[in-house]
């Protein structure tokens, strides 16, 4: 089991609190590849920052890939999410100052002291897979959209990270550029067996999902395999 | 911690006009600094040398002596002691001690002086005099006759004498003539005028009258003996260590410049307060531009520090980051204010004058590479301090509030 959630709430402090999440049971496993859904402030992406490490529960436990989240340290925490999990976001977030290539390998560099020869291979393995090999030293900057996306991915599956967290990848693209993208992360998932979680609110992009969880007022209403295979367009 | 100098190295460069204007503000707070150290540096050599440069900077004297009471048994003894204000003291053995003080570390010349009263007599004219008996080669380290002489030279063998220029006008002399000199010894001397000096003040040009040694302890009536030895000292701002030895080698009564100066002292030292106060004020200047710069920067790039974050970038290498990029900005300002701050004090230095306090040139202004070392550590060691507080608050940020807040 990668993420098992066992009653798990987030209320954040503030002159009124807010409860973001309660309540939830949640069990992924190895390869999946899954879409959360909900309205905006449902707690969609709360929850995925939960998963991710990036903030912490008020209630309840978080077992990621075995380890109790509530029991490790700060700093042992980074180390597990820099090892684990893989973030890709509605904007792509790549470093303006570094090249497509430097980028990919950012998350080796950050957590170590240099990236290695094998570390270049697997970035340059994973442009090609992504299909931007051809801009690796081009600056973040200088290339396109749709392709500053792929580039993300390819920083999220650096390292070889079992889960990959997308927080509304597709949301600032074309509809193009849009399929091209999920298209990819299918693709990636289908070949490396790679756990896919990916925050959405276009039902269309859900409904290829392999498994789809709908989040309504920081509940989990609905948990629920793709039920017919919607028809690629 | 590659990774962090890698990022920020990066940042630096890609900072633009924001980067490079902090750059110059700390290029002229190190200009500044270099500028006013220079200055005051410069300002407390000439005073000092102007007061204290052509004297004895620490005077070795015989002990005062004075009347011992006789105790009564059994009896209060109300007694007031008077000094012995008409006894004049000398030193008798002081030919011993001159070796005993060449070698003391940090003495650089040692000039036993035989002085006393007396008066120049030429004509119908008598004017009151210093009669100042040295050793040619030994007084002229304390305070060198030859470069002040005004015409003759200095000889004070035989009869030779040397005399202030306002003596010599008082009196009408001019060099080749004699004159006769009698001490408050009572004894009498005819000396030559051999030379005529200048000394930059009225009352050494007017009184002193120089001699040699053996008819200054002649005519004051102290053969064998000196009234003092004047020394010098290659460090006159830290002396207490010298002064020390001095006294544990005499035994005699030992005072430096110090203890008859304590106003160019206070003067000296509220000079220095004032310098460190403004140094301190050009640093904290240095240190806000640099945080202010970095404070903007980690704001731009929250978004990416969020994402270095996710990616498990710890606390340790985002903090590197701007410790980084306020070293870069606080070693490029300095070089740049070192460069040019150092270029303008070394001209600024060398423009020929009149300067009262720095013989030959127009300013009291002294490049001392010591200091553009300070100043340079210092401006890089404020730039990187300056980030410290940026850079704490850039590891403390939610990866979550600013990936989606900004």
């Amino acid at each position: 089991m990668l993420v098992d959630m066992k009653g798990v709430g987030k209320e954040y402090e503030g002159v009124v609190p807010f409860l973001a999440l309660s309540e939830v049971n949640l069990q992924v496993d190895k390869g999946e590849f899954v879409a959360i859904v909900g309205q905006s402030g449902s707690g969609k992406s709360t929850l995925l920052n939960l998963i991710g490490t990036l903030d912490r529960a008020t209630t309840g436990t978080y077992l990621l890939d075995g380890h109790d989240i509530a029991q490790v340290s700060d700093s042992q925490l980074t180390r597990l999410r820099g090892e684990l999990v893989g973030f890709v976001f509605q904007f792509h977030y790549l470093l303006p100052d570094f090249t497509v290539l430097e980028n990919v390998l950012m998350p080796k560099a950050a957590t170590r002291t240099r990236p290695t020869k094998e570390d270049t291979t697997e970035a340059m393995r994973l442009l090609e897979r992504v299909g931007v090999a051809g801009e690796k030293d081009k600056l973040a900057t200088a290339i396109s959209g749709g392709q500053q996306q792929r580039v993300a991915i390819a920083r999220a599956l650096m390292g070889g990270k079992p889960l990959i967290l997308a927080d509304e990848p597709t949301g600032n693209l074309d509809s193009v550029n849009s399929e091209s993208v999920f298209e990819l992360m299918r693709e990636v998932h289908d070949e490396l067996k790679t756990t896919f979680m990916i925050v959405t609110h276009d039902e269309r992009i859900a409904d290829q999902c392999d498994r789809i969880i709908r989040i309504t007022d920081g509940k989990i209403v609905d948990d629920h395999p793709r039920v017919a295979a919607s028809p690629k367009s | 911690m590659l990774f962090a100098i890698k990022i920020g190295f990066r940042y630096f460069q890609s900072g633009g006009s924001q980067t490079r204007l902090t750059v110059i503000s700390v290029a002229f707070g190190v200009t500044v600094y270099l500028f006013i150290t220079s200055l005051m540096f410069g300002l407390q050599n000439g005073l000092i040398n102007t007061t204290i440069g052509n004297s004895s900077q620490i005077t070795v004297e015989p002990l005062e002596e004075s009347a011992r009471i006789l105790p009564i048994a059994g009896k209060l003894n109300l007694s007031t002691v008077q000094p012995f204000n008409e006894r004049e003291v000398t030193l008798k053995g002081y030919v011993g001690l001159l070796p005993r003080l060449d070698a003391i570390k940090g003495v650089t010349a040692v000039s036993p002086v035989a002085s006393g009263a007396g008066f120049a007599v030429r004509g119908g004219q008598t004017r009151p005099i210093t009669i100042i008996g040295i050793e040619e080669d030994r007084g002229t380290q304390i305070f060198d006759l030859r470069y002040v002489m005004s015409s003759g030279r200095l000889d004070l063998g035989g009869q030779g004498a040397a005399i202030g220029i306002e003596l010599a006008r008082l009196l009408g002399l001019k060099v080749g003539d004699k004159l006769k000199v009698s001490s408050s010894k009572g004894v009498d001397q005819v000396f030559a005028v051999n030379g005529i000096f200048d000394a930059g003040n009225i009352n050494v040009n007017e009184r002193s009258f120089y001699v040699s040694l053996m008819n200054g302890q002649r005519l004051n009536d102290m053969v064998g003996a000196v009234s003092r030895i004047e020394l010098k000292v290659a460090e006159p701002l830290a002396l207490d260590d010298v002064v020390d030895e001095v006294r544990g080698v005499t035994g005699l009564k030992v005072q430096s410049w110090r203890d008859v100066n304590k106003e160019l002292l206070s003067g000296l030292s509220a000079q220095s307060q004032t310098t460190t106060i403004i140094r301190v004020f050009t640093m904290i200047l240095v240190a806000t531009g640099v945080a202010s710069v970095l404070i903007v920067s980690v704001m731009q790039r929250s978004r990416e520090i969020g994402i270095l974050k996710s990616m498990g970038a710890s606390t340790r290498r985002l903090q590197g980051i701007f410790i980084t990029l306020g070293t870069l900005v606080g070693v490029s300002g300095a070089l740049t204010g070192v460069g040019f701050g150092g270029t303008m004090v070394a001209i600024l230095a060398s423009i020929p004058g009149t300067s009262p306090l720095r013989p030959g040139y127009a300013l009291p202004i002294e490049l001392n590479f010591r200091f553009v070392f300070e100043a340079f550590a210092v401006a890089a060691g404020v730039g990187a301090m300056a980030a410290i507080l940026p850079a704490r608050r850039a590891a403390l940020m939610n990866p979550v509030d600013v990936i989606r807040l900004g």
